[in-house]
């Protein structure tokens, strides 16, 4: 039998790297998206407040 | 005052700890539980990731192709974000069958690439989507997004006998090295077992990844609509 | 006024094109002279005496053909985003379809007529016999032209939308030309070797098989990548 493990411990381990390493792209830019809706949603809470604050007859 | 229900954080996703569990069986038992081919040695354990990946690769591309061919008749956001998710993962399988395939061929056929009628057709569809989403990288606006993609896609599922044929004729026309043909040889059951659970292994993973990315497109999305629908562009 | 027929109205278009064309011919010249600088070029890439200059002709002919055609697929779309033509294009009483065939025969004219100059100038740097072959020639080019032009009008028109189409076409088009250029490059080399006709069927048809589906592929597909 040709002794050729290396080969294929190569092949899994680059699959298995790369497979994770996708997974991992999609939970990064996830929650780049939730800090990205965080923000605005402060941003929204903060310029109701400032809405509020001010009297009406403001421009 | 604007709903900021945007990307919410969702529940545990079961299903892509299931596929996470079953890919994970799939290698162990692929490595641990399945004896090495006399002849080949070890090197043959590499067909339980990289047949089961060109599978998935095809799949996705195609799926890519039909959803797009839908969005054309139907207008559905919900097809484009399958659209584009699953070109995204079929890349990602496609990596990973160009990746596999030399790592086997270098031992057995003692060169890591040949122009074999497949692999250069997995070669060109990863060109092809590569393109694919290149092209989804440079249009801002949704729809012309959409739609533009969807022709891609659907030529470059038309693309595909051609490719195959070309490059079959091209080989049959011309001597190539002679290989050992490790394609004819019997697997014996145990193996067969291996082959047939990565298959099933593989696509659960496909369809976990793509549920994820297609969770994320939709929160992304529904983001920039309630951002487009601030006035002050939620800054 | 009664709207013009399919074919009517595409050689109209093809006429205007063409039209624009012969008046500034400055895309053709540019076309031309880059299909002689690579043809020149190619001959100093490899070892005249390990491989000889009749083995390399096809090769360095259709990877010429496909590069220029490119460069006149890419304009057939540029010139109209100037002023918004394309949008007087797009309300014309015509088919899209027929804009599309429209631009599609301009650009196999303008092909045509670089592969006219292009040819004998291989035939002669490279020291390739025509005269027997020139009639098997001419339908291996005609087939694989329209297979480029339909294929590379359309990405043309894809990528026309987006900031970076001169890159973004090749890019796009290039997979899109393996079962084009490789089987004309094959039939060509047997046809510039001497052997009949007959013996390139087989690359021949597969020629055919693409220039019928894609023909009509990309002319369905068209007004889909022009909507507003």
């Amino acid at each position: 039998m040709p002794d050729n493990a290396i080969y294929y411990q190569m092949a899994y381990a680059a699959t298995i790297v790369l497979y994770a390493g996708y997974a991992l792209t999609i939970r990064i830019r996830r929650r780049a998206l939730e800090r990205r809706a965080a923000r605005a949603a402060r941003a929204a809470r903060a310029a109701q407040a400032e809405r509020t604050a001010v009297p009406p007859s403001s421009p | 005052m604007p709903e900021t229900s945007a990307a919410p954080r969702r529940p545990f996703d079961w299903f892509a700890l299931l596929a996470v569990a079953v890919t994970a069986a799939a290698y162990v038992r692929a490595i641990w539980f399945t004896p090495p081919e006399m002849l080949q040695g070890y090197a043959q354990k590499i067909l339980y990731v990289h047949a089961p990946s060109a599978w998935v690769a095809f799949l996705a591309f195609g799926l890519t192709a039909l959803a797009g061919a839908f969005w054309l008749f139907l207008r559905d956001p919900r097809l484009d974000r399958f659209a584009e998710s699953s070109a995204e993962v079929g890349v990602v399988f496609t990596t990973a069958v160009l990746v596999s395939g030399p790592l086997w061929a270098k031992p057995i056929w003692g060169t890591w690439w040949t122009w074999d009628a497949r692999l250069t057709l997995t070669l060109f569809l990863w060109f092809v989507y590569l393109g694919y989403l290149v092209l989804r990288g440079v249009i801002p606006e949704r729809d012309a997004r959409a739609r533009l993609s969807a022709v891609l896609g659907i030529l470059g599922a038309l693309l595909v006998p051609f490719i195959h044929l070309s490059v079959y004729l091209f080989r049959t026309m011309h001597p190539m090295p002679v290989v050992a043909n490790p394609d004819g040889f019997q697997m014996p059951p145990v193996m067969v077992k291996t082959f047939f659970f990565a298959f099933f292994a593989f696509t659960l993973l496909y369809a976990a990844l793509v549920r994820a990315r297609y969770a994320f497109a939709t929160d992304r999305d529904a983001l920039e609509a309630t951002l487009d629908a601030t006035p002050d562009g939620g800054r | 006024m009664r709207a013009p027929g399919l074919l009517a109205a595409s050689w109209a278009i093809a006429r205007k094109d063409l039209a624009i064309e012969f008046r500034t011919r400055s895309a053709f010249l540019s076309s031309v002279v880059f299909s002689l600088l690579a043809i020149v070029i190619f001959y100093f890439a490899w070892d005249p005496t390990a491989v000889g200059p009749l083995a390399l002709a096809p090769g360095v002919l259709w990877v010429t053909f496909t590069f220029s055609g490119l460069l006149a697929m890419h304009r057939s779309f540029g010139v109209e985003a100037a002023d918004g033509a394309i949008d007087a294009l797009l309300v014309a009483p015509v088919a899209r379809e027929s804009i599309f065939l429209g631009k599609a025969l301009a650009n196999v004219v303008f092909v045509a007529g670089v592969q006219a100059v292009s040819l004998p100038a291989i035939a002669i740097f490279y020291n390739v016999p025509l005269a027997g072959a020139w009639l098997p020639l001419l339908g291996i080019l005609l087939l694989a032209t329209v297979g480029l032009v339909a294929v590379g009008t359309l990405f043309a028109s894809i990528t026309a939308n987006t900031r970076m189409a001169e890159l973004l076409l090749p890019v796009l088009a290039i997979p899109f030309f393996v079962p084009v250029v490789m089987p004309a490059a094959q039939a060509t080399a047997d046809v510039l070797s001497g052997r009949p006709i007959a013996e390139s069927f087989a690359w021949l048809r597969i020629l055919l098989a693409f220039d019928l589906v894609f023909v009509y592929a990309c002319t369905v597909a068209y007004p889909f990548t022009i909507e507003d």
